[in-house]
């Protein structure tokens, strides 16, 4: 715990310069959260600084916050950077709206080649000056971004093996039923976990609407 | 008159016997010289993370083993912790023993196969048939611990699913003294072998600059002499009461990977030997009904009970809202999992920090130059697994 | 010309040398199939495994299943080789294995074809099998198996030269090259004993010949797949396992002819010498094919470069020393030890 706040502090005296919020997570992260400009210069910052040397980039996440409450912008992508003579992970938050690119930091770190790749292939998320912005994990001619929430589990195409064709074809997607959404929240502990939530918007259930039909 | 001289392509995989699974990797040949090479990776995406936002929190686990199948223990592990943490479960002591030992005796069994599959690799046959055969051994333990082979789902948020016998305990203990003997016959066959050291030697050599900046973790950045290993540097569960070292190699090739990786098998055996004589009474997992199953006698009396069963494995448990990443020292690396929570009983996003991604990444930088026999014995001292890499 | 005179002067002789060949290849047949059985036996007791034990008592019928199996099975013939050559490569590589049998002496006079080149023919022989492979390499229009062809054409050739100068070295003291003779010629001591640097450079060459490992880089299945046969099928891939089993089986007996005695018994004392020389050759050979699945389950594969650098810039010079070095005693009748123990 204290190593961490010795961390803040040092975190907040190197970035001086830079417009920014650091804070220590209920979980005991350190996040900082800074605007997208600012993302290259406080990573190199991060980076070569002999306070904190977070020298070994271990993961980039997109996230989209559609669905959640309280965020401005759509999507958000979570920089874990790694300091191994300090030991300690800690998180770089940008936010960023749909069809906003983000500046990419592979000449800080090579890793974060194929880590942006996998955001751009996720998320669609654009990275500028990246040296070779292709699909990573998804197939070759895949369209859309699978992680989007608006994108349905099921996918829109299916691929299969054609008899007559010869070869692999493509297909819109057809289920033989609905895609079901086993949603089941119960009135009693459902609302417990969630204190802050409305209590009179909270007790109509789904299935409510049909007591009185 | 002028020729245009065009430099041999060669596709290398998908489906190829040494590229450990699905790598697609497009090869530019100068002669048997390596230009350039490009790994496509993707062809085992099952899209895990898309579909965990749509599960319930306890529903989740069984994804996470099917990623790395080598060592399908150690990935829920990582999600576990980070479930754990979101929620405030507490794990006795016993829990977090059992945790940390299926996970080294995974570990054993990664390694080993790791090891095999590089000496087979460059055309050792014998240390394979050795590898597989400890690794069989170590799934019949985890087939008496969780009732399955492979993916036993032991690990669990709250603890693990069975406590574990006396007599099982017995067993892996008196088995760590044949694992011994298994180990050092593979050390004999290979480590002074001067065809393997010719093979391995100075192959695929990457400075711990380098690594850092692809982000290696695990063995592969420890060949490069950087120390570093999560269980030392952010001990979880009861890492901190267990004595052991890491090894550390300085130059970087694969013979130190492989090295690197036949040490940490032995130090492995140590922590196994310690956790079971350290192995603490108690409960195996937390009492508390909300996130792990009841005892099945305690539900034919107790109507609670019987109530936590059922929705427990219909609805699962409301995690309230957060985001931690949790990471643990998989075999191959550093694998976390970044869990972000909206207080429902679904994750609203779980990303995967997996090992392999990174290390493949590197493949171009440490295979140019070398020679087209070099490339599996790279890929086996990297040690990667698509399940993972693709997720 | 009566029928007499045909019968003796033509039909006849005919008649006896294919009886005589198949006196040969009959059991060298069978000899190429249960060497499969052999080799998965020696690999799974050094592996501790059972090895094929399903098919018959402790397996023994394997291999006839696994004949029976590529018989049956379906050729694939890709649409972009070069029929023809696709066709004749595995034949090729079969024949000339079969060919090189005609001048192994089994015993005393036992030999097909006794002829006093011996020495050369199998030489000659062993050079033409690298077309077998060049040839499937090349027609199955594959990147693989035109890699595998490459490999093997630049192995076997950089191992044919000092393996002729470790020949040459031994003709020196035989003077001849009759297979027969050089046999003869080690009734007192086999030329394991004088010339032993020597044996072990030249099984070290037979191993590279018949691309056994650590020297297994035409087929290296970890990198090559399998190689210039890897588009090969059926009946057609049989032929190239059987050839290339053959061919370890000859060079096999080669070694023994040239060093280990040939059909002679290991002491010329009674119980021993009642064994018929036939016997004498074959568990010899069994001995040294032996060593070289030990060899299999031991060692990891040279790689293409580390190969060529031993044959070229190791064994040529050190093949080239010795033959000077023998030449030389031999030209000035030196009383040194080996030349005594020849005799």
């Amino acid at each position: 715990m204290l190593k961490i706040k010795i961390l803040l502090k040092n975190i907040e005296g190197v970035l001086t310069d830079i417009k920014k919020t650091v804070e220590i997570t209920p979980q005991n992260e350190v996040k900082l959260v800074v605007d997208k400009q600012d993302l290259k210069l406080a990573i190199s910052l991060l980076k070569d600084h002999t306070a904190l040397k977070f020298n070994l980039i271990t993961d980039i996440i997109g996230v989209d916050r559609i669905n959640q409450e309280g965020y401005e912008k759509r999507f958000d992508v979570i920089y874990i950077l790694t300091s191994t003579s300090l030991q300690t992970h800690m998180k770089i938050v940008v936010s960023v709206d749909i069809d906003e690119d983000i500046p990419s930091i592979t000449d800080l770190f090579i890793g974060a080649d194929w880590l942006e790749r996998e955001v751009w292939d996720m998320f669609g998320i654009p990275f500028d000056a990246h040296p070779d912005l292709r699909r990573l994990l998804t197939d070759y001619g895949f369209e859309g971004h699978p992680l989007r929430k608006d994108f349905p589990v099921y996918g829109y195409s299916e691929v299969r093996y054609d008899e007559e064709v010869g070869k692999v074809i493509y297909e819109p997607v057809k289920l033989q039923q609905d895609y079901r959404q086993f949603n089941s929240l119960s009135p009693w502990e459902g609302l417990n976990s969630q204190p802050q939530q409305d209590q009179a918007q909270a007790v109509a259930m789904p299935g409510d609407e049909k007591a009185n039909v | 008159m002028s020729t245009e001289i065009k430099n041999f392509r060669l596709n290398f995989g998908p489906q190829h016997p040494a590229a450990h699974g699905v790598l697609r990797l497009i090869v530019e040949l100068d002669g048997e010289r390596i230009e350039r090479s490009e790994p496509h990776i993707g062809l085992l995406h099952r899209g895990s993370e898309k579909l965990m936002e749509d599960k319930a929190y306890n529903q989740n686990v069984p994804f996470f083993e099917r990623m790395d199948y080598v060592s399908a223990i150690n990935q829920p592990y990582a999600y576990v912790l980070a479930v754990e943490k979101l929620a405030g479960i507490q794990v006795p002591k016993r829990g977090q023993y059992l945790r940390m030992l299926v996970s080294e005796l995974s570990r054993i069994g990664s390694h080993s196969l790791s090891m095999g599959a590089l000496a087979n690799d460059v055309g050792a046959i014998t240390p394979l048939i050795l590898g597989l055969e400890i690794r069989e051994r170590i799934s019949e333990f985890c087939e008496r611990a969780s009732g399955a082979r492979m993916h036993g789902n032991y690990i669990r948020p709250g603890g693990v699913s069975f406590d574990m016998k006396q007599e099982l305990l017995d067993d892996i203990l008196t088995y760590m003294d044949d694992l011994t003997n298994d180990i050092q016959a593979c050390d004999d066959l290979l480590s002074e072998n001067r065809i393997f050291k010719q093979r391995t030697v100075d192959i695929g050599v990457i400075s711990a600059k380098q690594a850092l900046s692809y982000g290696f973790t695990g063995p592969n950045l420890r060949a490069c002499g950087v120390e570093w290993d999560i269980r030392k540097s952010q001990p979880y569960d009861a890492y901190e009461e267990i004595d052991f070292n890491i090894a550390v190699s300085s130059d970087g090739d694969t013979y130190a990977r492989y090295a690197v990786r036949l040490f940490e098998i032995r130090e492995t055996i140590k922590i196994v030997r310690q956790l079971i004589k350290n192995m603490p009474a108690g409960r195996h997992k937390t009492d508390d009904e909300k996130f792990t199953n009841p005892k099945r006698k305690k539900m034919q009396s107790s109507m609670e009970s019987l109530i936590h069963h059922f929705k427990l494995f219909s609805e699962g448990y409301h995690v309230p809202a957060g985001e931690v990443y949790e990471s643990v020292e998989a075999p191959k690396g550093e694998f976390g999992v970044y869990v972000i929570a909206d207080g429902t009983n679904k994750p609203y996003r779980v990303k995967v920090k997996t090992t392999s991604v990174p290390h493949l990444s590197a493949l171009n930088e440490l295979t140019k130059g070398h020679m087209l026999s070099d490339i599996p014995a790279i890929l086996g001292s990297i040690d990667i697994v698509f399940g993972e890499s693709d997720r | 010309m009566t029928f007499q005179e045909f019968w003796t002067v033509d039909l006849w002789p005919l008649i006896w040398i294919v009886i005589k060949i198949l006196c040969v290849v009959i059991p060298l047949m069978g000899a190429v199939a249960y060497i499969s059985l052999y080799q998965r036996k020696i690999m799974a007791v050094m592996q501790l495994r059972k090895g094929p034990n399903v098919i018959g008592p402790w397996g023994l019928a394997q291999p006839l299943a696994d004949g029976l199996k590529l018989i049956v099975k379906e050729w694939v013939i890709p649409a972009v080789a070069d029929k023809p050559v696709f066709l004749i490569a595995p034949m090729l590589s079969f024949v000339l294995m079969l060919t090189a049998w005609a001048v192994i002496p089994f015993g005393a006079g036992l030999t097909v074809s006794n002829i006093n080149l011996g020495v050369l023919f199998i030489f000659a022989i062993s050079g033409l099998d690298v077309y077998g492979i060049v040839l499937a390499g090349w027609a199955s229009n594959s990147r693989y198996a035109f890699l595998g062809g490459l490999r093997t054409t630049a192995q076997m050739i950089s191992y044919e030269v000092s393996m002729g100068m470790i020949m040459a070295s031994l003709l020196i003291f035989t003077g001849s090259l009759n297979l027969s003779m050089i046999v003869v010629t080690q009734q007192h001591i086999w030329f394991i004993i004088p010339f032993f640097p020597l044996a072990i450079m030249f099984f070290i060459c037979i191993l590279a010949e018949t691309s056994r490992h650590p020297f297994d880089l035409p087929e290296a299945e970890s990198e090559l797949v399998a190689g210039y046969n890897v588009e090969y099928s059926g009946v057609l891939f049989a032929l190239f396992q059987m050839g290339e089993y053959g061919n370890t089986i000859l060079m096999s007996a080669v070694f023994a002819t040239l060093f280990l005695g040939g059909w002679l018994p290991i002491f010329d004392i009674a119980p021993l010498n009642w064994i018929p020389g036939p016997l004498w050759l074959i568990a010899k050979t069994a001995v040294v094919v032996f060593v070289i699945y030990w060899l299999q389950a031991t060692l990891p594969r040279f790689r293409y470069d580390q190969l060529m650098r031993l044959g070229w810039k190791v064994f040529l010079p050190l093949s080239l020393a010795i033959f000077i070095i023998l030449a030389f005693i031999a030209h000035y009748n030196l009383n040194l030890v080996p030349h005594i123990m020849i005799g």
